[in-house]
């Protein structure tokens, strides 16, 4: 709009969005510019008369031919007609502020009334201000005007005589109108009653955060609850004070939770004795239910629940929760027998996949459902299991976020890939991928989590080799709409997903194609060749090797398949010295790549570059003998084959100096 | 000559997880405005 101001502020409460801006200009800029129009050569005649497209386009703009000027652009002689654009009162372009407050976006809208308007929730009021005079336009059946409100139940209707008053009347009437300075104050006082009491407070972000955005004048107040619901779960205790009721929870110097907990109230401190009793009476009452929970719960057996889980369906096409058990179960076995465990880790995973689920029976997840796990950790306990199985049935969740905690214990690691495993393979062979917006199952997340637990373990495992056992355990689920593309469509999935991993350690997108041009492999190990080739990439000293390498790629692409390769015909010592080269750093080469070395199995093919520069720089590869010709493109094919193996070198853009 | 301006939105309890975000729209889109 071209409107020049000195600063912007802007507020937020829970009740209002405002936004303040000082200083700004009566008029619009005024502005001078050149507008361009045809070629000269087509805006002038044969005799140098203005032709109509000169007429056109300065009648356009307002000018006649006297105003025409002409300058070389690109080369080109252009006309060219000076604008001038003069600056309209702010005051009749303020209006249009309307279409800034109704395009905000929220996460749900709502109407209200007979209105059509969908916003987050009812427009009460409007303020719209320029110097002492209202902005008028309306929404949703609202007029600006120059009142505003303070506090709910603390303060009255304010009437501004100019919108430098805003922030002090507020604050006059119990409103802390700036977002930052409501968080300062509940900092404070937190920090007040620390040093009082002797008590750690931790604050966590993600909820202080959340409560500032809860009040417009904001209060703390500590209150406490009976000693005895000290016995439940902490996790328990601080889900149902943080979550529920949006309190942080207080701990001792020594770290231990105590029975007390912060709040912060939407007012000021009067009658805040009553406030404190309230939110105590109410999170007594939330205690009491876990407490009921918890002793119930311990009643019954893990049988018990796993009897349940028979009725509880997982997805509509893949059956029961208790189906999916057994899957993950099998799974879990399959995983094991390939890293070779031992009788023992190996049926502790078993069982750990076993009653990984019987927890989402019990009250207490289904009212706490956040503590999935955590809750069949400490049942699995107190109904006797070890703790290594009820580590592992609370460690298979994670990671619960992208780059959230990954299990600690190999069973827990084993468990929860299975599990993923399982939900990724029978969603997708389903018919349930993921589109870009809509990831009902989380199946991008849980696949990011079973790569990055691979790299983490540095198993000896390929993702495919994982893959490839829970797609035929999918083959024998009789499910209607199981394809033979689903295989297809579940490793271009976590190629995706290894893509995106790769990113994140900043990976080229072209380095990242060249890793994983043929499967993921073993994580760890693919990740490792990413990141020794990226450095190589803009390595001088590697620009000979890569050279010899990519001859031999892109001359390939003639061998069509062949890979026999017979010493009778050979016929230059070139060819036969690279054959025998080819031979010794083959298996250093697969030793080094079982090995994950990828420093030294990318230096045996290192070995190859000067026999590959000799020999095409003695030999002609296609030569007019059949037999000759195919020989040396097997002897090609074999090395491409070699160089594939690890990386598919054509797709990486070098960056050396030339 | 200069003056200062002021828009203010009143409405009934926003949810907080909308209020941040709800706020830096429009910040962002009066400074584009102008």
């Amino acid at each position: 709009m071209r409107i020049s101001y000195e600063s912007i502020t802007s507020y937020a409460t829970p009740r209002r969005l405002a936004v303040s801006i000082k200083e700004m200009a009566e008029f619009q800029t005024t502005i001078e510019e050149e507008a361009k129009g045809p070629a000269e050569k087509i805006a002038k005649g044969i005799n140098g008369e203005w032709t109509k497209a000169a007429i056109g386009f300065t009648r356009g703009q307002g000018k006649s031919t006297d105003d025409i000027f002409t300058k070389e652009v690109n080369g080109t002689s252009y006309i060219f007609v000076n604008k001038h654009i003069e600056g309209k009162p702010v005051e009749q372009l303020l209006p249009d502020f309307k279409a800034i407050v109704e395009s905000i976006q929220f996460g749900k809208n709502m109407r209200w009334a007979h209105g059509t308007l969908r916003y987050a929730r009812p427009i009460r009021w409007i303020v719209a201000m320029f110097g002492k005079e209202v902005i008028p336009f309306e929404i949703a059946g609202v007029q600006t005007g120059s009142k505003t409100f303070g506090h709910r139940f603390l303060g009255r209707e304010i009437s501004l005589n100019e919108p430098s008053e805003y922030e002090d009347s507020l604050a006059e009437n119990f409103v802390v109108a700036n977002s930052q300075e409501r968080e300062n104050m509940i900092l404070k006082e937190i920090k007040e009653l620390e040093e009082k009491h002797q008590f750690r407070i931790p604050v966590d972000e993600g909820l202080l955060n959340e409560v500032r955005n809860l009040v417009e004048y904001p209060s703390v107040f500590m209150g406490s609850f009976e000693d005895k619901f000290l016995e439940l779960p902490s996790e328990v205790l601080i889900t149902s004070m943080k979550e529920h009721q949006r309190y942080f929870p207080v701990l001792s110097a020594d770290s231990e939770l105590l029975p007390r907990f912060i709040g912060v109230r939407n007012g000021d401190m009067h009658k805040i004795d009553t406030v404190v009793r309230g939110n105590e009476k109410v999170l007594r009452a939330r205690l009491s239910d876990a407490e009921f929970f918890f002793e119930e719960d311990q009643r019954q057996s893990i049988h018990f629940y796993q009897e349940k889980l028979q009725r509880v369906v997982f997805q509509e096409k893949l059956g029961t929760i208790s189906d999916k058990v057994n899957r993950v179960m099998s799974i879990t076995k399959h995983i094991a027998d390939l890293l070779k465990l031992d009788e023992t880790t190996t049926k502790t995973a078993v069982r750990a996949a076993e009653i990984s689920k019987f927890d989402l029976m019990t009250n207490m997840v289904n009212e706490f459902t956040e503590l999935q796990g955590v809750i069949g950790e400490k049942y699995a306990i107190h109904f006797g299991e070890t703790p290594a199985v009820a580590q592992a049935i609370r460690e298979h969740y994670l990671p619960k976020q992208a780059n959230g905690d990954l299990p600690d214990s190999l069973t827990g690691a084993i468990v929860s890939i299975a599990d993923k495993m399982d939900t990724i393979v029978g969603c997708i062979s389903a018919g349930l991928t993921p589109t870009g917006s809509q990831d009902p199952y989380g199946l991008r997340r849980q696949a990011t989590g079973i790569l990055r637990i691979m790299k983490e373990r540095e198993w000896e495992l390929s993702l495919e080799e994982i893959l490839t056992t829970v797609i035929s355990l999918y083959q024998n689920v009789n499910m209607e709409q199981q394809s033979m593309t689903s295989t297809v469509e579940l490793q271009e999935f976590f190629r995706q997903r290894a893509a995106f991993l790769l990113k994140e350690l900043h990976v080229g997108q072209d380095v990242i194609q060249a890793v994983l041009h043929n499967e993921i492999g073993r994580f760890d190990y693919t990740v490792s060749k990413a990141e020794l080739l990226s450095e190589k990439r803009n390595d001088q000293a590697f620009k000979p090797v890569q050279e010899a390498l990519l001859r031999v790629l892109n001359l390939s692409e003639k061998a069509n398949g062949k890979d026999i390769v017979n010493q009778e015909f050979f016929i230059s010592e070139t060819e036969k010295d690279l054959f025998d080269q080819y031979n010794q750093s083959k298996n250093d080469f697969y030793a080094y790549d079982q090995q994950k070395d990828s420093v030294k199995a990318l230096e045996c093919l290192a070995t190859l570059a000067e026999p590959i520069h000799a020999f095409f720089d003695n030999n002609m590869v296609m030569a007019d003998d059949d037999q000759i010709r195919n020989n040396r493109l097997a002897l090609v094919n074999c090395l491409s084959v070699l160089i594939k193996d690890f990386a598919d070198l054509k797709l990486v853009e070098w960056k050396q100096q030339f | 000559m200069a003056k200062d301006a002021l828009f203010e939105i009143g409405l009934e309890e926003l949810p907080a997880r909308f209020i941040d975000d709800a706020e830096k729209q429009l910040l962002n889109k009066t400074a584009d405005w102008l």
